[in-house]
């Protein structure tokens, strides 16, 4: 029984943690806590503080302020037996070019008390077809793969996937999130950053927003979509000629943007939007041939918190 | 940790019989450097050891670039290499134990100058008729199982001053080619400036040298002992500069702000 169990606490804790790259702020004032058997994501543009964030949970870089606790120990002073119980999954990690996919498995397997059998491994993350061969002749998409098998080997209890899924096709990314699924279910707690919304959508029971190093928002993902400031798009479209902008409907929205043949705009009330729009159509006797009501997005709440998304505010 | 150590010394070994090139440069290069230098110098003896021959005088020194080869330079290269790919990272994050690592690159050493030793041996012995003394033979293995860690534990301390993998050739280079020269490794130093000598005598390579001479032609003076205990030295210092300044991970990450 570990220190965490003991007492309850998050497998993961992180209190005003700070760090900077002399004037550069990589991760400015982080507080974050993640469960025994969630799938936590972390959500963010380049140079949000992700990595960085990563690689102080993993003990690869020293924190300059605030607590970090990873299993119940600060990840500084992390010994064999702790390593023993993480995998990893870096963005961009090299491998031995001469090794054998079956061999890599062999090698890493044998730095763990109780790995998982390289049959399973091979099975977990669809090797079979390639185990013979060798790493310098990996495509990018099969490296990423024996990546995540190098992950897995020692049987962890607490997975970090740093951008997993880059660089995948679609049908290699669905593969993917099967199997980060079944991995959750065996009650392996992972913590994994993407930049697909629709990615975190699927898998996480969780989701942060991380932003200059801050974050701007955590919860469950349809919670972050149905919170507080963010918007439905209403969008529609004419049979023939251009909505005058000035004559539609307000009703404290932002304002009408002009598309070709029709306008949008955002609301927080997308229903009453939608009545006076059909009041405005009658007496104007214009007929409309789309209505469109989006409901929000994880990645219009993403583009809007991150300020990165032009027309969402 | 021993387990650890054989176990990843199996896969180092399967690594490095499947690179030609680092193949040619531990193992080749010295043998084709033995042959060429003894067909040049031809039946001349070195007159610097009361006329010894060409093939007695360069079989220790090329043994000796051959035990540097291989436990300096591959180690030195290679390790850099393993960094700027990720590969110690990914390790790092495992619970491998840096003990298990390094007895698996002095395994490596040790097993490549082993088979240095033997090729050049058994060349001398069949081309040039020259023998070492069954007498001999346990001080020649003290000293290439010494050589091989002390030069191991340098090739690891000076990772720390290689920036990125282009650099690692040409700055082991810089670093061996000079102390070769010193080290009368190339041309006989004994006419040299005192200052040469000097530097040969305080760096491993003479050292190492000086040792496998003594056990074929008469020995200069200087006790065997002391030669070991240079060598011991610097595996001493570059084991704990190893320890004390070790990076795991590529040079582009080091102020990488992400």
């Amino acid at each position: 029984m570990t220190a965490s169990e003991r007492a309850g606490e998050p497998l993961i804790e992180i209190k005003d943690l700070c760090k900077s790259y002399g004037s550069v702020i990589a991760v400015d004032g982080l507080n974050l806590s993640v469960s025994e058997g969630e799938v936590f994501g972390l959500l963010g543009p380049n140079g949000a503080g992700k990595t960085t964030t990563f690689e102080i949970l993993e003990g690869f870089r020293k924190r300059d302020a605030g607590s970090v606790r990873v299993l119940g120990v600060d990840p500084e002073k992390a010994e064999t037996a702790w390593r023993a119980q993480i995998g990893v999954v870096f963005q961009t990690c090299g491998l031995q070019p001469r090794l054998t996919v079956e061999e890599l498995l062999a090698l890493y397997g044998g730095f763990y008390p109780t790995p998982r059998s390289i049959e399973e491994t091979i099975r977990l993350t669809g090797l079979d077809e390639i185990r013979r061969r060798r790493a310098q002749r990996l495509s990018g998409g099969e490296q990423r793969r024996l990546d995540v098998a190098l992950a897995l080997i020692g049987n962890p209890r607490l997975l970090f996937l740093d951008e997993p899924t880059t660089g995948f096709d679609p049908s290699a990314r669905r593969a993917a999130w099967e199997m980060i699924r079944g991995l959750s279910a065996t009650g392996t707690t992972i913590v994994l950053s993407t930049h697909y919304m629709e990615e975190a959508q699927a898998l996480c029971d969780r989701v942060g927003i991380l932003s200059g190093g801050r974050l701007l928002a955590e919860g469950r993902p349809e919670e972050l979509v149905t919170g507080d400031g963010v918007l439905t798009e209403v969008r529609f479209m004419l049979v023939e000629g251009e909505p005058k902008l000035a004559s539609l409907p307000d009703l404290g929205i932002d304002t009408w943007q002009s598309l070709p043949g029709g306008a949008r705009t955002h609301t927080r009330r997308p229903l009453p939007l939608v009545a006076a729009l059909h009041e405005w159509a009658l007496a104007n006797a214009v007929e409309v041939r789309l209505l469109e009501v989006a409901p929000p997005s994880l990645e219009e709440t993403y583009l809007s918190l991150t300020g990165e998304g032009s027309d969402a505010k | 940790m021993l387990n650890r150590g054989l176990h990843q010394l199996r896969y180092e070994l399967v690594s490095f019989v499947r690179d030609p090139a680092a193949i040619f440069f531990t193992v080749a290069l010295p043998v084709l450097m033995f042959f060429f230098l003894v067909s040049i110098i031809g039946p001349a003896t070195v007159d610097l050891r009361n006329g010894i021959s060409a093939a007695t005088y360069y079989l220790p020194f090329v043994l000796t670039l051959g035990v540097v080869a291989s436990a300096f330079f591959n180690t030195a290269v290679q390790v850099t290499t393993l960094r700027e790919l990720g590969v110690l990272k990914r390790l790092r994050s495992t619970p491998a134990s840096p003990q298990g690592m390094v007895l698996a690159w002095f395994g490596t050493s040790l097993i490549t100058s082993l088979l240095i030793v033997v090729a050049l041996v058994l060349l001398a012995r069949l081309a040039y008729g020259i023998s070492i003394g069954a007498g001999k033979l346990p001080l020649v293995f003290l000293a290439l199982v010494l050589a091989s860690a002390s030069f191991t534990a340098l090739g690891f301390a000076i990772t720390r001053l290689i920036p990125s993998e282009a650099a690692a050739l040409p700055l082991a280079n810089a670093v061996v080619l000079p102390l070769y020269l010193c080290s009368g490794l190339l041309i006989p130093t004994e006419e040299a400036p005192a200052w040469v000598q000097g530097i040969g005598e305080v760096f491993p390579i003479r050292n190492l040298a000086e040792i496998l001479l003594g056990t074929i032609a008469p020995h200069k003076g200087g006790s065997v002992w002391v030669h070991l205990l240079v060598l011991l030295a610097w595996g001493i210092a570059g084991l704990v500069l190893a320890t004390r300044f070790f990076r795991w991970t590529p040079a582009r990450e080091q102020a990488s702000a992400q």
